[in-house]
């Protein structure tokens, strides 16, 4: 029994195997519920102990960690098989993969403040608008919409702003999403926006919203706005 | 357009549990959507422990800041695919603590662990009184270690709070490798029966 490869739930629970057992055993306990179980329960073990060696912590090292946290982006939510699956269209697909790919270059950006991900090298957004999100000073924000998420960035050095459109939610053949910057309730039209697009930062009190527009877009606002926000709350 | 809804990328934080106690599964949730708050509350309510089995297994106070911060990191980037289903959030970011841990000081291959390796009779076989007793509010669990075999306390110890790998301890203990194996093993189970046992 001593080579039976459920006793290796201990050492795996106290980290104590080397890389490719610990390797050999996730593969087991993929199939073994009984052995995850286990594992579970020694965590919960394992993490009393970690309790008792609790000490006071250094309000720099509070400091430190909260201010790395306010610049690191969160990692997307992981999909679930089924709605992969369901994305049928390759567009969709696709967008998926862009997903990950920001999802594992997540070096930066942030909820509220951030640093921009490198997407210099990235072929599907204009280069102007590329250039703002990698701007050393660019703060971006995440905006949900619907499945999808729309991204804006702003740079204060160049003084612009960016959109990343290439996550929003798919549309119908004969839609777009269209751009408007709206100053005192009068919207005017920055284009329509199939990956991204840059444009000089908007004057004081303008708010950026976004729409749905028939094919070709509007010269005013005819759909709801999906994101309505003030660029200087970036 | 006018009237367009306000932009909320994160949710109101909710007001603090007037209870007092804190509930870290409730915190990491709402990390999960992007709320600092929460964030802060649970890096509060955990970051103790963490720092301290840092020290603990790195012995390098520097290091373990280090340890404390990439946890809390992931902790951060993390908590939006964090599955409540597979077991409570401090059990999670403690897991974490201690993997980042050993991963460190396995990194560092350290003069500690030569010197470990070259006079093995300079362990501290008393050593875990120290770090064990300074917990009286943990007297349960000092309790349920106190019920293991000497075998079992010294194998776990020396994984757990000093980050050796099994071969290590096998080495430390001067027992075949299959023996320490088991002895971690039948030495959590015999913790984890006592520890739900008192908790009952």
């Amino acid at each position: 029994m001593s080579t039976d490869v459920h006793t290796l739930s201990g050492a795996y629970a106290l980290h104590s195997l080397d890389e490719p057992e610990r390797r050999d055993f996730e593969t087991h306990l993929a199939g073994c519920a009984s052995c995850r179980s286990e594992v579970s329960e020694f965590e919960e073990v394992t993490a009393r102990l970690a309790e008792l060696e609790t000490v006071e912590v250094p309000t720099h090292l509070r400091e430190q960690v909260l201010r790395e946290a306010a610049r690191t982006k969160q990692l997307r939510p992981e999909v679930p098989a089924e709605s992969a699956a369901d994305a049928a269209s390759p567009l969709r697909r696709r967008r998926w993969a862009v997903w990950v790919a920001t999802a594992a270059a997540a070096t930066v950006a942030a909820v509220g403040v951030g640093v921009a991900v490198d997407r210099l090298d990235d072929p599907a957004l204009p280069p102007a608008a590329a250039t703002v999100f990698s701007a050393p000073d660019a703060e971006v924000r995440e905006v949900p919409v619907g499945e999808g998420v729309f991204e804006v960035a702003i740079s204060p050095s160049r003084n612009e702003m960016a959109v990343d459109a290439r996550a929003l939610p798919d549309l119908p053949e004969d839609r777009v999403y269209q751009l408007w910057t709206v100053v005192d309730g009068r919207p005017q039209s920055v284009g329509v926006v199939s990956t991204g697009a840059a444009m000089a930062m908007p004057e004081e009190g303008a708010t950026v919203t976004l729409t749905v527009e028939p094919a070709g877009g509007s010269p005013v606002p005819t759909g709801d706005p999906l994101v309505s926000l003030d660029p200087s709350q970036i | 357009m006018a009237e367009v809804p306000e932009l909320r990328l994160v949710p109101p934080p909710g007001s603090p549990d007037p209870g007092g106690a804190v509930d870290c599964d409730t915190l990491l949730a709402r990390t999960a959507l992007g709320d600092v708050a929460a964030y802060e509350a649970l890096f509060d309510a955990l970051s103790g422990a963490v720092l301290g089995l840092a020290r603990r297994v790195v012995r390098d106070p520097a290091l373990a800041e280090d340890v404390v911060q990439d946890v809390f990191l992931e902790v951060w980037k993390s908590a939006t695919r964090y599955d409540a289903t597979r077991g409570r959030a401090k059990t999670w970011v403690l897991t974490i603590a201690h993997r980042r841990a050993v991963d460190a000081v396995r990194r560092n291959e350290s003069a500690r662990r030569q010197d470990a390796y070259a006079a093995p009779d300079e362990v501290d076989h008393d050593e875990p009184g120290a770090a064990l007793l300074r917990a009286d509010e943990h007297a349960q669990v000092r309790g349920c270690l106190d019920s293991l075999t000497d075998l079992q306390l010294e194998s776990v110890r020396l994984a757990y709070f000093e980050g050796y790998s099994y071969p290590e301890v096998a080495t430390l203990l001067d027992r075949p490798l299959p023996t320490i194996k088991t002895r971690m093993r039948d030495g959590l189970i015999r913790l984890r029966d006592c520890l739900e046992g008192a908790g009952a």
